[in-house]
């Protein structure tokens, strides 16, 4: 099974973790030797050509974007598209997955069609969505529906078809029908595996935004790192890079937190 | 003095396996675990059945249930064939398949809702209060499985079961997964919600001991292929206490019991 999140589990071999609080310590720990080891590369010289910039002078180009060429309406259109990938990936992967989970026969035919379609790189499918949608808004945001939703499928199957099957018996003893069964047992032990399924998505599309954009795009982050290549602005390629990786971050964070609201009756919730 | 021994010839809730055959293919060979299994259990009854690990209990179970079919033979409850679940037939599972996004209240609650036996909001709330006392689960009704012990998840289990009123009772090992002390405190529990609530009852089990304390009869299974081996009836008064474990008909009973699982078996070992 597919899962982003990490079991703060006691189990033998693995070092528990005392609390939230030790756990945000020690993520920002982390940020501080990934800084100081770009600082330490970036120094040393060891990468040759035009090198590595600082942090300082990517921070520092960073507010330059955002004050003189309105980097904010980048990341606001990005940010736009991805969401709405995500959110048409997922609904349409819904169903599927749904229908794979159920009914083993097409799954077993699905199956091995859909890691092809996962793995092929969404760069790979630019030139081709060109020629079929052409190079408007529709074009770019297809790259990330198809994306969210071979990533999201997957989750969404593998999950559902995961679920203790002793649920649905009891649900049936009790006098559920299909429906029932449906409606009221298998679509809420389903929760857990519709926010995993959302936030594997929401990861695949910022890494395929760079990609998706490359379709003509005017603006938006992946358009600001292919527009830094092609002028050779190395610090305003990492300013890029950086405020995706940010952003998927941050609306990751936020996906944790309603998840963890709204699935707090898990045994091993987090 | 209460006794849930049913000497009317009522038939109406009467669990009845009849010449039950059942084999299972596993890694294309052929496991018979049943062979013209015969015996009952009579309306109002509590009987347990027991057997070596293995020896098709569960599948016995799951007939009644509804979940599995016989090759040969029949389960009948009343005069109708088992043929699918029902919320007539009620079962407790050995891992409580509570459901784990639902309130204590709500999971007893969750079969009331539903269409095949829907009541109105005030009954519901009057049901589950009824159940939530009888099983010791006052001030836990707003809290959720994770938050209990399994011993409460199972009395949950429990409560769910008797909420929809089911006319007969299946359990498969409840308590295999509790504690010894546990154990007895939730045998007693039950015993006394049989009394109080009776119903036929089929209880799975291994533990001669719990066998003999909730029983009117046990039922004594052979190795596979399994077929019965002896009934034994269980003819301590009711209520059973504590003190009945102590009893001379009680240990003596638990020596018979226990013999049996122990020799291995004969043909001539078996009677009816
Ligand atoms: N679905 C199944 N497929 C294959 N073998 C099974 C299946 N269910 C049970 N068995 C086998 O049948 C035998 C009886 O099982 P079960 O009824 O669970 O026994 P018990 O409950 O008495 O321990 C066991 O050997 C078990 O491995
Ligand atoms: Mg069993």
């Amino acid at each position: 099974m597919t899962t982003v999140t990490t079991p703060s589990s006691t189990s033998r071999g693995r070092v528990a973790l005392a609390n939230t609080s030790s756990r945000i310590g020690l993520g920002i720990l982390g940020a501080i030797i990934a800084v100081l080891a770009w600082y330490a590369v970036a120094l040393s010289g060891i990468v040759s050509g035009e090198g590595v910039p600082r942090p300082d002078e990517v921070v520092r180009t960073g507010w330059v974007m955002i004050t003189e060429q309105d980097l904010i309406f980048d990341l606001r259109v990005s940010m736009t598209r991805v969401t709405i990938g995500v959110a048409v990936g997922c609904v349409a992967a819904l169903p599927i997955g749904y229908l794979l989970a159920w009914y083993a026969p097409l799954r077993a035919m699905a199956e091995p069609l859909v890691n092809f379609f996962r793995a092929l790189p969404p760069i790979a499918l630019v030139p081709l969505v060109i020629v079929y949608f052409g190079i408007g808004e529709g074009a770019r945001i297809s790259i990330l529906i198809y994306a969210s939703f071979f990533a999201g499928v997957v989750v969404l199957y593998e999950g559902i078809s995961a679920i203790d099957p002793l649920l649905i018996r009891a649900a049936r003893v009790l006098g559920a029908n299909r429906w029932e069964v449906f409606s009221r047992t298998v679509v809420f032990a389903s929760i857990p595996h519709f926010f995993t399924a959302i936030r594997v998505a929401l990861g695949v599309s910022w890494a395929t935004v760079v990609a998706a954009e490359l379709v003509a795009a005017q603006r938006g982050l992946g358009t600001v790192i292919n527009d830094a290549a092609s002028f050779y602005r190395i610090p305003d390629m990492y300013v890029g890079i950086a405020m995706i990786g940010f952003t998927a971050l941050v609306m990751d964070l936020i996906l944790r937190l309603a998840q963890r609201r709204l699935t707090g009756w898990q045994e091993k919730s987090r | 003095m209460t006794s849930i021994v049913d000497t009317s010839p009522d038939r109406s809730q009467t669990i009845a396996y009849q010449g039950i055959g059942k084999h299972y293919e596993r890694g294309g060979e052929r496991l018979q675990v049943l062979k013209d299994c015969t015996f009952e259990i009579p309306t109002g009854e509590f009987v347990s059945v027991i057997g070596p690990s293995g020896c098709g209990k569960t599948t016995l179970l799951n007939m009644a249930a509804g979940f599995t079919r016989p090759d040969d033979g029949s389960v009948r409850v009343g005069d109708t064939e088992v043929d699918g679940p029902s919320p007539s037939r009620g079962v407790v599972f050995q891992q409580y398949a509570i459901f784990p996004w639902l309130t204590v209240a709500k999971n007893i609650e969750y079969g009331l809702t539903l269409r095949a036996n829907k009541r109105p909001r005030s009954e519901r709330r009057e049901i589950v209060q009824r159940y939530v006392e009888l099983m010791g689960l006052g001030g836990f009704e707003k809290a959720y499985p994770k938050e209990l012990s399994g011993g409460m998840r199972q009395r949950v289990a429990i409560a769910r079961a008797y909420a929809t009123d089911p006319s007969v009772l299946l359990m498969d090992e409840p308590f295999a997964a509790l504690d010894a002390q546990t154990r007895e405190f939730m045998q007693e529990m039950l015993h006394e919600t049989v009394l109080q609530e009776r119903r036929t009852a089929l209880f799975v089990t291994h533990s001669v001991e719990e066998a003999i304390f909730l029983s009117t009869k046990v039922v004594v299974l052979s190795t596979r292929p399994s077929r019965v081996r002896e009934v034994v009836d269980i003819p301590l008064p009711m209520p059973r206490t504590a003190e009945s474990r102590l009893t001379k008909e009680f240990v003596d009973l638990r020596g018979h019991l226990e013999h049996l699982l122990r020799t291995p078996t004969t043909d001539a070992g078996r009677t009816t």
